[in-house]
């Protein structure tokens, strides 16, 4: 794959799948924040 | 669905739709990567299209979402829609993103350009404008029955122009490239590619949505007495 060619695919597999990691960890984080809100311990 | 049962359905859902979501990408991206050719005309810049078309696809099925949603909630007032709109929007807007962005990766690889008025870019950036206004005017208005009327009434807005650009890809000129020359072959890899990916993305976007209306339910809820049952059951 060609230098500049493989900085557009790569740019774009690289974009989606930080965007999803940093969806799923965003709410990983709001889960746990609300669960100390109400004061759960894991069930 | 009343919300408790809401809230048990995606306690079970979510951990099985991630793993589909990344067992099915895994295998999509090695067809796309491994075993589909590159294309004869534009050789592996045509690799980005198994990520944009998926993404493109799963913007709109989301923004579908989003209206059934939306219709549903001004039309019965019913709870569970309000936070199925609030839940969907920021995932929409993920997708939308990311086919916005794989998009003008794939305009400047093949033509040198970033951005072209080609509808179907504008189509993007329009789901990508509804998804982010439906999700700040949630957060502009608080937590209220009004804020509900207000996203709803803007998702129906944004599905009108929508269709409206969404058809005028028959109408406006768009920038032409060469037609892709595949074979019989490469067509049925680029399809199945196409098609795994896609069911990938769309296990995706149902764990991260149902995972948000779990968080949006006991943000809401949390007043609620069936809350403290369901937590003890």
């Amino acid at each position: 794959m060609r230098g500049d060619v493989a900085f557009f695919v790569w740019g774009a597999y690289i974009m989606g799948g930080l965007l999803c990691v940093a969806e799923l960890a965003a709410l990983a984080l709001r889960y746990r924040s609300i669960r100390q809100h109400l004061g759960w311990r894991r069930r | 669905m009343r919300p408790p049962a809401a809230l048990r359905v995606t306690r079970a859902a979510v951990p099985l739709l991630l793993s589909a979501a990344v067992a099915l990408c895994g295998v999509g991206l090695a067809i796309g990567f491994g075993l589909a050719p590159a294309d004869i005309g534009r050789g592996s810049l045509f690799r980005i299209v198994y990520i944009h078309v998926p993404a493109t696809w799963v913007a709109l099925l989301l923004y579908s979402l989003l209206v059934f949603w939306s219709c549903v909630r001004l039309l019965t007032g019913m709870r569970l829609a309000s936070m199925m709109v609030e839940a969907l929007a920021p995932t929409g807007a993920l997708f939308a993103l990311l086919a916005l962005w794989t998009g003008s990766l794939w305009s400047k690889g093949a033509l040198d350009i970033w951005w072209d008025w080609d509808a179907r870019r504008l189509a993007d950036l329009t789901l990508l404008t509804f998804f982010v206004a439906c999700t700040l005017m949630r957060q502009a208005l608080d937590d209220s029955p009004r804020a509900d009327m207000v996203a709803a009434a803007l998702a129906l807005l944004g599905a009108a122009l929508l269709l409206f650009v969404l058809y005028s890809v028959e109408l406006i000129p768009r920038v032409q490239t060469h037609p892709p020359e595949r074979s019989d072959a490469m067509a049925g890899r680029l399809i199945a590619a196409l098609a795994v990916v896609t069911a990938g993305f769309m296990a995706y976007a149902g764990a991260a949505v149902l995972k948000r209306l779990r968080c949006v339910l006991l943000e809401r809820e949390r007043a609620s007495a069936w809350i403290e049952q369901w937590r003890t059951q």
